[in-house]
């Protein structure tokens, strides 16, 4: 009886480590996004571009490189991303799309533009 | 000697400065749009120092892009005079003029770190003032003032220019605006943004019925931090006419702006 009841806790203790690791698995969840916009002369001009992505979903991560018109960041998956969202924060603030490319989890990645030369 | 030191200090400031990047002018007007369906508060207070004494106009201002290239905007200012002589005008505080601002972005031109643009602006002044007499900052008059606003910002400095046209129906008080301003960062550009900026701005404003000419001159530091900016200005004129029964002596700017 005593045994059956340790191989019971044992398996519901491994139920709860193992869903709350998916659970863990979900939220780390991001795509990686790498941008090169032509147009942002100056820090403060970019606010509404940054709060533009912001919106789209949790962002994490983000850097920029306003000499080069580089910006990189992550975002959620569950904000399901795609080219044609960074298209469209880019004619809403008048800048100008060079290059995009947004990785997923899984390997795959949404292209547009030519990768900047390093 | 003061013109002579301006010019010095300002092209000394231009060629030594880590010039990176800059943000929005103090005083003068700007050609950049922040993005579509996003707002901006502004107050911006001016303590200006006359030869019958103090006025101080502070003025909250709210922005709002429609779209990516047109903004709309409402002035909402109150006055408060101080420090007058005459017995008839004792002081006090009082509401100034409302004014209602669009503007519309029509030339792009953009680069890498870089953009050109120029905007059309239209300043509606509506004569809610409580008293005239604290024209040239609240007219009290029905003015409309009609300009085109070029900037070119780049992550090594930035410049503004304005040309306007103020038309005043009741008055003989219809001028010529030009303005410029040369904007100077001291940090490097960074995310999240965090920027400490020089400005120089100049005014000159020519009254063609009377023939009055006033240039003046400003220099300030911005602080902008994220969405927020606070700022700090001092103007002087360089050349007033004697034209003018109000001599300006010089005037403090105080602003602050957020946007969301």
């Amino acid at each position: 009886m005593k045994t059956h009841f340790t191989h019971i806790i044992t398996l519901l203790s491994f139920l709860y480590i193992s869903s709350f690791s998916i659970v863990s698995a979900q939220e780390s969840q991001w795509d990686d996004v790498s941008l090169k916009l032509t147009g942002i002369g100056c820090p403060y001009c970019s606010i509404g571009f940054i709060k533009k992505v912001e919106s789209l979903g949790e962002v994490k991560d983000m850097d920029a490189v306003y000499e080069t018109g580089v910006f990189t960041f992550k975002i959620r998956t569950d904000a399901a991303i795609r080219i044609e969202s960074i298209q469209e924060v880019t004619v809403d603030t008048d800048y100008t799309l060079v290059y995009a490319e947004i990785t997923h989890p899984d390997g795959t990645t949404d292209l547009y533009g030519d990768r900047p030369k390093k | 000697m003061k013109q002579k030191f301006f010019f010095i200090l300002a092209v000394v400031l231009l060629h030594t400065m880590p010039a990176e990047a800059q943000g929005p002018p103090i005083i003068g007007d700007k050609a950049i749009m922040l993005g579509q369906s996003l707002s901006l508060v502004r107050n911006l207070t001016e303590i200006r120092s006359t030869s019958v004494g103090t006025f101080t106009q502070s003025q909250l201002m709210f922005h709002y892009l429609p779209t990516s290239r047109s903004l709309f905007a409402v002035h909402i200012p109150a006055v408060y005079r101080s420090g007058f002589a005459s017995e008839l005008d004792n002081g006090g505080l009082e509401m100034g003029d409302i004014q209602l601002k669009g503007k519309y972005q029509f030339y792009v031109d953009n680069g890498i770190g870089e953009t050109f643009r120029i905007a059309a602006v239209l300043l509606q002044n509506l004569p809610t003032s409580t008293r005239s007499n604290t024209r040239r900052l609240s007219p009290g008059e029905y003015m409309s003032y009609q300009g085109l606003i070029f900037a070119y910002e780049s992550v090594h400095y930035g410049l503004a220019g304005e040309l306007a046209y103020t038309w005043e129906p009741t008055t003989d008080e219809d001028s010529f605006v030009q303005k410029v301003s040369v904007g100077l960062p001291l940090l490097t550009p960074a995310y999240p943004l965090k920027q400490i900026n020089l400005y120089f701005e100049y005014r000159s404003q020519y009254h063609v019925e009377t023939g009055r000419y006033e240039l003046l001159a400003s220099q300030g530091i911005q602080y902008a931090y994220d969405a927020a900016t606070v700022e700090v200005a001092y103007q002087t004129p360089l050349v007033q006419s004697e034209g003018f029964t109000v001599q300006q002596l010089h005037s403090w700017y105080l602003g602050a702006r957020y946007a969301f």
